[in-house]
């Protein structure tokens, strides 16, 4: 059983980072205790991109939350306030993407869109997006698997020829009073 | 008042003064203990962040080639983050239990040579108050090696 994780990858201009975490084997079990209780300004996202979990709850009368991918965007309101997580592996070779804010005091900006077949969606500059599917269009490239994009020089605009599904992540400066 | 009573007050009053003599020390000793921290903790901000890496990863190599799991004697790990560039692992593992922390460079405060656990706790509060970035947990129970990838998730730049 390994729980391997891959090296960064930094996007200063868009001030987030992306790694990826390969769990090896169903049955994996990692539970841990925060020192603090995880809050709604996390500087951590993550989301199961292939395979599955199980999350506990220890110490609390909160329902196990179980997702396959294509799933939540983590830590949902389910985690805030909390600070003791159990996670079970359900599937051989579960993948997360873990997105992080670069600089301080910086928030996320999330959000996942469904678009049916024929559907177009656009998408800012400045941000990443992970879209889940099969057969879709992005500017003029032609995408047949899921893939995770940096938008950092332009737009995007995502055409689903297939219905697929469009997680993004932003990362919005502090505001200036 | 008998001499009876007169001694018994005097013993009262020698024992209230010594009390207080007592409690004007402990003040003192908490004093010096917090100066004390204050002043690692400002030794450590001014640690070489090159110095720390360079020992962090030779650390890691030694993690890397362990189980977390099956070990029942302390040790201790750092290593250089892999979600964020200039963030340090720390990795203890103490009685099966592992404790891993994210620290930011610039701060650079951990179970360091010379704080002992419950004064990096101290510090470590005062930099979690006020830098989002350092989350902090314990492992409670893990099945697997964690092993670092040096290759980096495919994302394309549009």
């Amino acid at each position: 059983m390994t729980r391997t994780v891959k090296t960064a990858v930094e996007f200063p201009n868009l001030n987030l980072s992306v790694t990826e975490t390969v769990f090896s084997t169903a049955g994996e079990v990692i539970e841990t205790q925060h020192v603090s209780p995880i809050q709604i300004n996390s500087p951590i996202r993550s989301f199961t991109f292939k395979g599955g979990k199980m999350i506990e709850f220890p110490d609390t009368d909160q329902a196990t939350e179980t997702y396959y991918a294509p799933g939540i965007i983590a830590p949902g309101p389910k985690f805030f306030g909390k600070t003791h997580f159990k996670v079970t592996i359900l599937q051989d070779d579960t993948r997360d993407y873990c997105i992080q804010l670069l600089s301080n005091n910086y928030t996320f900006d999330t959000s996942i869109t469904d678009l049916a077949a024929g559907e177009t969606l656009e998408m800012l500059k400045g941000c990443l997006i992970y879209v889940y599917g099969t057969n879709y269009v992005l500017n003029t490239i032609i995408c047949k698997d899921s893939e995770l994009f940096a938008l950092e020089n332009n737009d995007a605009i995502i055409v689903a020829t297939d219905a697929c599904k469009v997680y993004m992540f932003r990362a919005i400066p502090p505001t200036i009073v | 008042m008998n001499d009876q009573e007169a001694t018994s007050l005097e013993i009262q009053a020698q024992l209230e003064s010594l009390w207080v003599q007592r409690k004007v020390e402990l003040a003192q000793e908490l004093a010096a203990q917090a100066d004390l921290i204050a002043q690692r903790a400002e030794i450590i901000k001014n640690t070489d962040p090159k110095i720390f890496r360079k020992e962090a990863e030779e650390i890691y190599n030694e993690y890397s080639r362990s189980n977390v799991l099956g070990l029942t004697h302390q040790q201790k790990y750092e290593t250089t983050s892999s979600y964020v560039e200039n963030c340090v692992i720390s990795v203890e593992i103490q009685n099966n239990q592992v404790t891993l922390g994210y620290f930011d460079n610039q701060v650079r405060i951990s179970y360091w040579p010379g704080l002992d656990q419950e004064q990096s706790q101290l510090a470590l509060a005062e930099i979690e108050s006020s830098n989002p970035q350092v989350i902090r947990y314990s492992m409670i129970n893990y099945s697997a090696d964690m092993v670092n990838d040096p290759t980096s998730p495919t994302i394309r730049t549009i």
